[in-house]
């Protein structure tokens, strides 16, 4: 068995004097599509923040194919193949789509199959590519979380992480968003996603780790969490 | 009508340098959220560079260059040394230390200029006059300085218009941190940045040079028409600077020509004498005043486009 892709171990980190996680642990695999759940504040981006190193973890160890990430600034962290669709969706207002999508991607490494270009992207999401010349804070929500992701796919990222895409989005738009999801697993996509839907989350999962005061509380397969109906009243709120 | 001519192009001139200057204060400010009150010093530099570099290469054309390549150095190296410490901090606290900056660079001038002013002599074709209009002729200096000025203006709105570079500058005045989130070094774009800022500054203390004089002190005097200028424009926004800075320049220039003959018509000629070049002199802050009135944000708002 390989190497995971990135291996997070025992993390602490904290905002000012105010502690947030307590020796959180993760894994996701190549090609694996893992899940951060768990209630409002416990920590799950928090978690992706310090994967990033947009708030550096104070201890533990965050390893990317092997090499030590934890201090590394976010700049550098990104360029190793991290791609991040942040809390809040975060699209360049001042910036054009095509803007948007074109001013911080980067070519895909060596040896990756189907880089994603500007076409491949736009045909990926049509609705960009119908609103290329507007500005992103003329987008609707939705059109915003498309321009997110599509903008961290831009990036040629190994490992693609999501922090709460579907959040105050209309069905129609989020089942859009889990069929993009898919359609990158099917492709080979390795995803890291937190979100509040579990149902859509449980349909393509594969691992599931549930964080409960900056801890990993339970973790397991799609399988054992659909079958514990305890879990999701004890750590989800459901 | 040949005056009004003149000093509309008197007008431009001086508008084009002001937006030199205006261009590099107005990128600090809108995307560092950098006061930077020692932007003038390099506009001072710059002269005094090019007053050494042209003695040294007996070419104002290679003594210029090379002094914007010394600017773009030392507004790298200040960058590096003492901006960069400054961002994470407040306003009060950039206005302290790039104040600091300022009295520091008007000391060193002191020490290895001396404290004469210099002058710098425009080379023969330079120094000659065009005809533009019969009745009419113009210092071929200043409408080279209007040409320079408008080549960098369009260079630079296309720099930041068209180019990668510059849809990062923009996208770092709206959220830095997702900038770097997203793979760019956002530390090493604020340093060309800067580094840029402080070699148009200097081009146009290098251009000014010969209209006026190279003396210590030159650069805060024009450094707080180029915070009008910004203020009016919309703080970050390249364009706003552009516009605004055309707008005073010819406000200023026109206004200091003509005020003392339309006062003249409503008014004793002693008391428009006294009046007019008071009023001239605030003519730029009262359009600020009225701009501000209507658009708190300047003309040109940079954060939402
Ligand atoms: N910038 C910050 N400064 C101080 N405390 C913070 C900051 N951001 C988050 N926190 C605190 O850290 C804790 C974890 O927050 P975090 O945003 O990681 O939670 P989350 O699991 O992502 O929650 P949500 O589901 O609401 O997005 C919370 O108690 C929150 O109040
Ligand atoms: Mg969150």
């Amino acid at each position: 068995m390989s190497d995971p892709l990135l291996v997070v171990e025992a993390i602490e980190t904290a905002y000012g004097q105010s502690r947030v996680l307590h020796g959180l642990s993760l894994t996701v695999d190549e090609g694996e599509v893992v899940t951060l759940m768990g209630r409002n504040g416990m920590g799950k981006t928090t978690t992706i923040r310090s994967i990033m190193g947009l708030t550096p973890a104070a201890g533990g160890s965050i390893r990317f194919r092997g090499r030590e990430i934890r201090t590394l600034p976010a700049y550098r962290t990104a360029r190793l193949g991290l791609g991040l669709v942040p809390e809040g969706r975060r699209v360049f207002p001042n910036l054009t789509v095509k803007e948007n999508l074109i001013a911080t991607a980067a070519p895909a490494a060596a040896g990756m199959r189907d880089a994603w270009t500007l076409e491949r992207t736009l045909a990926m999401f049509p609705r960009l590519a119908e609103r290329a010349e507007n500005m992103g804070n003329q987008l609707s929500g939705g059109e915003q979380q498309m321009l997110a992701i599509a903008r961290a796919l831009m990036t040629n990222p190994a490992l693609l992480i999501l922090d709460e895409a579907t959040e105050g989005l209309a069905p129609l738009i989020r089942r859009e968003i889990w069929d993009c999801l898919k359609t990158l697993k099917g492709a080979g996509q390795s995803i890291l996603v937190i979100d509040k839907d579990i149902r859509a989350l449980g349909r393509i999962a594969d691992r599931h780790y549930i964080v409960e005061k900056g801890r990993i509380a339970w973790s397991g397969d799609a399988r054992t969490l659909a079958a514990d109906p305890l879990l999701h009243a004890r750590y989800l709120g459901v | 009508m040949l005056l009004l001519i003149e000093q509309s192009l008197n007008g431009l001139q001086f508008g084009l340098l002001l937006f030199l200057l205006a261009a590099g204060l107005t990128l600090v400010f809108g995307i560092m959220d950098l006061v930077n009150l020692a932007h003038g010093s390099l506009y001072m530099m710059g002269a005094y560079f090019a007053a050494t570099f042209i003695t040294w290469t007996d070419s104002f054309v290679l003594g210029a260059v090379l002094a914007l390549g010394a600017a773009f150095l030392l507004g790298v190296a200040i960058e590096l040394v003492a901006v960069r410490t400054l961002y994470a901090r407040d306003h009060l606290d950039h206005v302290l230390a790039t104040f600091g900056l300022l009295l520091f660079f008007n000391e060193l001038v002191r020490l290895v200029w001396g404290p004469a002013g210099r002058t710098i002599q425009l080379p023969g074709i330079l120094n000659t006059s065009v005809e533009l209009l019969p009745g009419l002729s113009y210092p071929t200096y200043r409408l080279v300085v209007i040409l320079v000025g408008g080549l960098v203006a369009f260079g630079l709105y296309w720099l930041v218009a068209r180019t990668r570079t510059g849809m990062r500058i923009r996208a770092g005045a709206s959220d830095r941190e997702m900038v770097g989130a997203l793979g760019i070094d956002i530390r090493k774009l604020y340093t060309l940045v800067f580094g840029l800022g402080a070699v148009l500054a200097a081009l146009a203390g290098i251009m000014a040079a010969p209209i006026t004089t190279v003396s210590i002190g030159m650069g805060e005097r024009i450094l707080i028409v180029a915070f009008v200028v910004i203020v009016i424009g919309g703080i970050g926004s390249i364009r706003g600077a552009f516009v605004a800075a055309l707008m005073v320049g010819m406000i200023d220039t026109v206004g200091r020509a003509f005020l003392p003959e339309i006062l003249r018509g409503f008014m004793s000629v002693p008391a428009a004498n006294t009046l007019a070049p008071a009023l001239a002199s605030m003519l730029v802050y009262i359009l600020m005043a009225l701009i501000l009135f209507l658009r708190p944000q300047g003309l040109f708002p940079a954060r939402s486009g």
